[in-house]
């Protein structure tokens, strides 16, 4: 025999053959998504918020429907209701919005971040004295100064990200109008596609996470949509600058799991501090933000029906650093409801697998 | 010739519309309700197709709702401790099984399976409470003849557990009408003597 003539046989069964098929096709559509996500990225988002809207909206669609209205007049009242509520919105708090902006640009322009960190420095060494003697208020400057320059290199990102925001204002609605009015359908056409071994429980996973999906985000929504009201109002009475905004900032932080919280109270803690420069305020302020805490979870969060996704703050902390990263800041709280979303898909999973029993299931042994 | 091949599209979606309206209108829970509101069925119903020996469902999985029958042939069986099956009934184009799925989540009883390429049409327990919320008046006609329907049988199953008792035990016993506990014992010395 010669040795140079060897051949080399592989045994490759049909089972073996579909099995690395299937994997190739899975690893590709992976690879499609992944592209997708990051190369269509924003209209990846616009559909993401479409779809959270969408689920917020779907309780006052139904609502209205209950009154025999045909659903696509209810989605038209609802529409309409919330165009109204925004309009009136903007036309009573406009002024005090445009005014508090146009303080912050102005602060801004005026001074130079170099200017407004040291006035920063001396306002803390003349209220707190210790910190001056351990050097504290120089570092505490010194990140300040840092935060500011980059604050102004990425306004350019930040501009494009407004115009992104503008557009979005426009392809939102359209979107959460369709999947209001097909949501359904569409999810009929997607099931009507799975093979008849996984249909049941398919339609039964579907509709427990839209479920637990749904209660979710109107749950964690609607807790922010207080959580800020309740903010605004504190601030406003305690008469903080920039209530409005610093507010609605510590409304929108709420969505975000154990850091949202303190994340949100920073910025009304550094203006007061700014404004008085005594801790009675800032300890004042820490209160009323702790009662705000401490009533939304005995009193709102139980109010809302939250569904309550424990996640670990690693995870939060990983989830907040990869929204941030491919989406920016609307990315971040998008990412922290998708998470919630992705575990409560997992756990009904999980159940579905256990109950339906798709890998054990024997073939039928009865001759017909 | 444009015309002519939507007019064939449409025509067919309408004879499909019209045969699935037809076939619900024979479903007892369903019995009695308008051309509108079946409509608002016809629109929730998923259209499935099995092959030859192809499972429906299986007993022990929870289940999600009923079926009917469009064209095609279904056994319902029950798989014997000993591994083999045990054929209970055998049903037909328009007969229709799984109805109590639609209340609640348990588990199935029994399992289906076609005997033929069937073509089946199934109502889920989560569509319809979905229309149960959103048109309430329609939903609760809908549960209601549920209702009646779990009662009638109930009914039955009482009747002829009581004869099944009358068989095996002395007939002075049956002179009052056994409460649900009494059936419940009768019935478990029953199967323990067979």
């Amino acid at each position: 025999m010669n040795p140079s003539n060897h051949t080399i046989v592989v045994h490759l069964n049909k089972h073996s053959f579909l099995r690395s098929l299937k994997w190739f096709f899975v690893l590709v559509a992976f690879g499609l998504i992944v592209t997708l996500f990051v190369v269509m990225k924003s209209l990846l988002l616009t559909f993401i918020v479409s779809i959270l809207l969408a689920f917020l909206l779907e309780p006052a669609v139904r609502a209205i429907e209950n009154y025999n209205i045909k659903r696509i007049w209810a989605i038209g009242i609802v529409f309409v209701s919330i165009a109204i509520i925004i309009t009136m919105g903007i036309i009573l708090f406009l002024p005090s919005i445009t005014a508090e902006v146009q303080a912050i640009t102005a602060n801004l322009q005026l001074r130079h971040p170099a200017v407004l960190t040291d006035e920063f420095k001396t306002t803390i060494e003349e209220n707190f004295p210790l910190m001056k003697q351990r050097g504290l208020s120089e570092e505490l400057a010194s990140y300040l100064r840092h935060t500011l320059d980059d604050l102004i290199k990425e306004s350019i990102d930040i501009l494009f990200e407004f115009v992104h925001f503008v557009s979005m204002i426009f392809t939102v609605p359209v979107f959460t109008f369709f999947l209001l009015k097909d949501g359904q359908r569409i999810k009929k056409s997607l099931i009507q596609l799975v093979p008849n071994r996984y249909f049941e429980m398919t339609l039964s996973l579907v509709h427990k996470i839209s479920n637990q999906m749904g209660s979710y985000i109107r749950g964690r929504l609607l807790d922010a949509l207080i959580v800020g009201i309740l903010s605004i109002i504190t601030l406003y009475l305690l008469n903080i600058r920039y209530a409005f905004l610093i507010g609605a900032l510590a409304g929108c932080a709420n969505v975000i799991p154990h850091f949202g919280p303190i994340a949100g109270a920073i910025p009304a803690i550094v203006m007061a501090l700014m404004e008085t420069g005594s801790l009675v305020s800032v300890l004042i302020i820490t209160i009323c933000f702790v009662a705000i805490q401490l009533l939304d979870y005995l009193l709102i969060s139980h109010m809302v029906i939250i569904k309550n996704v424990h996640m670990h703050p690693i995870i939060v902390f990983i989830v907040i650093f990869v929204g941030g990263y491919f989406m920016g800041a609307i990315g971040m709280f998008v990412a922290v409801l998708f998470a919630g979303i992705l575990k409560v898909t997992i756990s009904e999973l999980r159940w579905s697998l256990k109950h339906y029993r798709i890998f054990e299931r024997a073939p039928h042994s009865a001759s017909h | 010739m444009v015309d002519g091949f939507w007019g064939n599209i449409f025509r067919k979606a309408k004879k499909d519309e019209d045969n699935v309206l037809s076939m619900l209108k024979v479903v007892p829970i369903l019995d009695g309700l308008s051309k509108d509101e079946l409509k608002e069925f016809e629109r929730i119903v998923h259209r499935r197709h099995y092959e030859p020996n192809e499972n429906i469902f299986w007993e022990g999985e929870p289940g999600v709702g009923m079926y009917i029958i469009q064209e095609g042939t279904i056994k319902i069986y029950k798989t014997l401790p000993d591994g083999n099956d045990k054929e209970l009934a055998i049903l037909k184009n328009g007969d229709f099984f799984g109805e109590l799925a639609l209340l609640d989540e348990s588990p199935r009883s029994a399992s289906a399976i076609a005997l033929e390429k069937c073509h089946i049409l199934g109502l889920f327990r989560p569509e319809l409470f979905d229309i149960l919320e959103r048109k309430p008046k329609l939903g609760l006609q809908v549960t209601t003849k549920l209702a009646q329907m779990i009662g009638n049988r109930l009914r039955i199953t009482n009747t002829e557990l009581q004869s099944l008792c009358a068989k095996f035990h002395k007939p002075e016993k049956l002179s009052k009408i056994p409460s649900h506990d009494m059936l419940l014992e009768e019935s478990k010395t029953i199967l323990k003597k067979v």
